[in-house]
């Protein structure tokens, strides 16, 4: 039985768009930083950019897609979506190349439809009042983003560590990929590729018809495309192949339909008609439609349904609450004001990224310095899993805008090195009373050291002593100071993230410091 | 075959002659070999860092003094900053290529360019100029900005740094030639040769926490490098050591200091920098240790204008 052409086209295209993202995700090199372009393919970041993010026509996409659905039917769930490949591999690993059985259950359960709307719906509004809560939990995007962060990069990072023990007796040094392992994220990913690999095995791209908020978006206009997978009723004998081959559910061979809506057009069912009854075609609207009222006022999917949005919000919320991650935080500033959270240079205000990221932590996995990190209550209930700096796991180096040149939805705007190095994202508050000079009389300076601004430098103190002072002016936020600070368990300078950023003072001149040349002379100092 | 007595006399007489005259005159005939000790310790000044550093090496009898055929080497400058050369936080990258050329004409198997940087080190290879200096040279940039690397070490004469986890080649290189570049530090006064070593450990949070002279004062119990390279070039003399175009000043010192004598070339580092070297604790501290000899007085100086 030959493979269908247009299988062939979308197995490639899929392939490519998922080779591109685990690349951006994998690899940290900044030269492969140009694959995250397979991040502003994908419709909800997309549809942030340029509706919410004013990134105008860099966030074309979700139109693009939009329209192409209404024209030929969901191929952007078949070919474009990460999340979407991602399943169609565990589908072929749990099932091989059997169907599903749909047959009976089909009829008797059509999958929620209804639901993912419903979702979508919520998930939009949420969106559009500041709140991308859904789309971080459910947006297909983002769901890859967790499962290639939380879990591949901690996997390949583990290799990379076992390449030492090949390459080292062979007088070859690798810096291997270092990653912070958090054992809060790594459960949280592991439940939820659990929880993917269940409904796949189950139901097929179950995921795709009852939970995935694009998937609702998208099904709407599907329903009605001018090209769709269509059954020739006078061809079609009712064996029942096609309806057993699709992941999607959305065949009905008895009743010779295919429901468009459902249809995540991946072309399985082409190649397998004995009879070549079906095609991907021009269809009249009416023909061959299956109506989507099934599905609705069925209690017995409404309750599976809400089961399955309540058990994967679950695994999210009270694990990652409980448990506080982080330690050396502190709690105030010697004025007594709470320490804020800092979100990226580029963001411009933590109002502003918290409302457009949708936490898929491409930028979290491209910090060369890895101070961008998960937040856990930082952001509040809101802001959850949607990345901000930590300063006890890294710094913001100083000559890096990486961050921002990937984020596909602009809650990073793309912003200039010259323009981060003037941007003030937070600044350092020097603690006197827990200093190592002040409290051991040793000396130290570890935070100066590092401050690329000359916003912490050293000043005489006692003896031969000198202890920290700072600039407020000219403090970038980038929090090189805390993460040297030797201090523990509460580091002896914090930085407190602004809420709106702001330009800071800039005294330094371009290029080299001032040179002193003096007369050439024969003496020698000793 | 037997000798004549008349050929045995005259091969006597010749050998009576040539060996008064070795004697009378020793510079004749054996020109290749000094008879006097090496220095202990080579000041240059006036030219480029590697014009400088080929006559000072000259002056110890060439690298060969110090790397055999078949070493590993490592060298350890201060590459340690995201920043362009020419803004003296740094060792000079031509300085480096050089002594990295030197080794590999005195044969070594494999020379490695080793430091813990402070800023991300892929970015400050490439920026600061040592990825270039290390290809053209012939060397290996080490990666170590993995744990993995580094072990543990009991420091047992230490005072402070009792047990410390440094880089694996710091303990299995045959030679460990150490080339800090001299400069103002914020907290430590100046930074030269006894600092540049704390680039050879895993964690620096230690120094600062446990006593940062004497830190820097035991460390060399654990390896003391065989040679010394202090890059006085182009000196910050303010805003160290990290320095800001507005904060720092610089000083074109043209000068290089070379010893094996960690201490005696801190010690000439400081007096070039113009700070008393008893205004300096680690040095002090280093010299307690038997580290090396503080006094220049008594040390064999050999001094070199270009």
């Amino acid at each position: 039985m030959r493979i269908h052409p247009l299988k062939v086209a979308r197995v490639v295209v899929s392939v490519l768009v998922l080779a591109l993202l685990l690349v951006a995700f994998l690899l940290p090199s900044a030269s492969v930083s140009w694959t995250a372009v397979g991040a502003r393919v994908q419709f909800l970041p997309a549809l942030i950019t340029m509706v919410l993010a004013g990134g105008g026509l860099s966030g074309i996409a979700w139109v693009v897609i939009l329209v192409v659905t209404a024209l030929v039917g969901r191929v952007y769930c078949s070919s474009l979506c990460p999340l979407g490949t991602v399943q169609d591999l565990l589908i072929r690993g749990v099932r091989g190349r059997s169907g599903y059985g749909y047959r009976r259950r089909m009829v008797a359960r059509p999958s929620p439809l209804l639901g993912a709307r419903v979702i979508a719906v919520v998930s939009i509004v949420l969106l559009a009042i500041g709140a991308p809560i859904l789309v971080n939990v459910l947006g297909p995007y983002r769901v890859f983003g967790m499962l290639a962060k939380d879990f591949a990069v901690p996997l390949v990072a583990l290799l990379s560590h076992g390449a030492y023990f090949v390459l080292r007796p062979l007088g070859i040094f690798v810096a291997p990929l270092v990653v912070p392992v958090d054992g809060v994220l790594f459960v949280v990913a592991f439940a939820a590729a659990g929880g993917l690999v269940t409904l796949s095995a189950v139901g097929g791209r179950l995921f795709c018809n009852a939970l995935c908020p694009v998937g609702g978006v998208l099904s709407l206009p599907a329903s009605r495309s001018i090209v769709r997978v269509a059954i020739d009723e006078d061809r079609c004998i009712r064996c029942g192949a096609c309806e057993h081959i699709c992941k999607a559910g959305c065949i009905d061979s008895d009743a010779k339909s295919v429901d468009s809506a459902r249809c995540v057009a991946c072309f399985n069912c082409l190649s397998v008609c004995p009879v070549d009854a079906i095609h991907y075609r021009y269809a009249r609207d009416g023909e061959n439609r299956r109506s989507d009222a099934a599905g609705s006022g069925r209690g017995l999917t409404r309750r599976r349904f809400l089961g399955r949005l309540g058990s994967s919000t679950l695994a999210v919320f009270p694990v990652s609450f409980l448990i506080r991650r982080r330690t050396g935080r502190v709690d105030g500033t010697p004025s007594g004001a709470r320490l804020r959270p800092a979100s990226p240079p580029g963001s411009r205000s933590v109002e502003r990224f918290t409302s457009l990221c949708v936490s898929c932590h491409l930028c979290v996995t491209r910090c060369p310095t890895q101070v961008l990190q998960p937040s856990l209550a930082e952001y509040g209930l809101r802001g959850i899993m949607q990345p901000t700096m930590d300063y006890a796991v890294g710094f913001c180096e100083y000559e890096c805008n990486e961050c921002s040149t990937v984020c596909p939805t602009g809650a990073i705007s793309p912003i200039s090195l010259e323009e981060k190095q003037q941007t003030q994202i937070g600044q350092a508050h020097f603690i006197r009373e827990r200093c190592v000079v002040v409290t051991n009389g040793t000396a130290c300076g570890a935070c100066a050291e590092v401050c690329p601004t000359h916003a912490v430098y050293m000043v005489p103190y006692e003896g031969h002593l000198t202890i920290p002072e700072t600039d407020m002016d000219v403090c970038v936020g980038c929090g090189n100071c805390e993460f040297a600070c030797p201090v523990e368990p509460e580091k002896a300078i914090v930085v407190s993230g602004n809420e709106i950023h702001r330009p800071r003072v800039v005294k330094e001149t371009d290029g080299v410091p001032e040179i002193v040349d003096p007369e050439p002379t024969e003496e020698f100092p000793f | 075959m037997s000798i004549t007595r008349r050929e045995f006399l005259r091969r006597m007489g010749m050998v009576t002659v040539g060996a008064s005259v070795g004697l009378a005159f020793p510079g004749l005939g054996f020109a290749q070999q000094r008879t006097e000790a090496p220095p202990d310790l080579v000041a240059v000044r006036g030219g480029a860092p590697d014009v400088m550093f080929d006559r000072g090496i000259a002056a110890f009898g060439g690298m060969r003094r110090f790397v055999a055929p078949g070493d590993t080497v490592v060298v350890k400058p201060n590459m340690s900053w995201n920043v362009d050369p020419e803004r003296g936080a740094t060792t000079d990258p031509d300085l480096v290529k050089r002594i990295v050329e030197h080794c590999v004409d005195a044969r070594a198997r494999r020379v490695y360019l080793l430091d813990h940087t402070l800023d991300n080190a892929r970015l400050a290879f490439g920026r600061n100029g040592m990825n270039d200096a290390a290809d053209a040279g012939g060397a290996t940039v080490v990666p170590a900005n993995s744990g993995r690397y580094y072990h543990e070490v009991e420091v047992g004469s230490a005072r402070n740094l009792t047990q410390v986890r440094v880089h694996e080649l710091v303990l299995e290189a045959d030679v460990l030639i150490n080339v800090p570049i001299l400069k103002h530090h914020g907290s430590a006064r100046i930074t030269s040769a006894l600092k540049n070593l704390m680039g050879l450990v895993w964690d620096r949070r230690y120094y600062h926490s446990h006593g940062l002279n004497q830190c820097i004062a035991d460390f060399p119990l654990v390896r003391a490098p065989d040679l010394n390279v202090v890059d006085a070039y182009r000196v910050m003399m303010s805003g160290g050591p990290r320095g800001s175009s507005y904060a720092t000043k610089l000083e074109l010192k043209r000068m290089q200091i070379i010893s094996p004598d960690i201490v005696a070339a801190d010690v000439a580092a400081a007096k070039t920098w113009g700070i008393e070297p008893n205004d300096v604790p680690y040095i002090g501290m280093a010299a307690a240790h038997g580290l090396g000899i503080y006094e220049l007085e008594s040390l064999g100086i050999e001094r070199i204008t270009v």
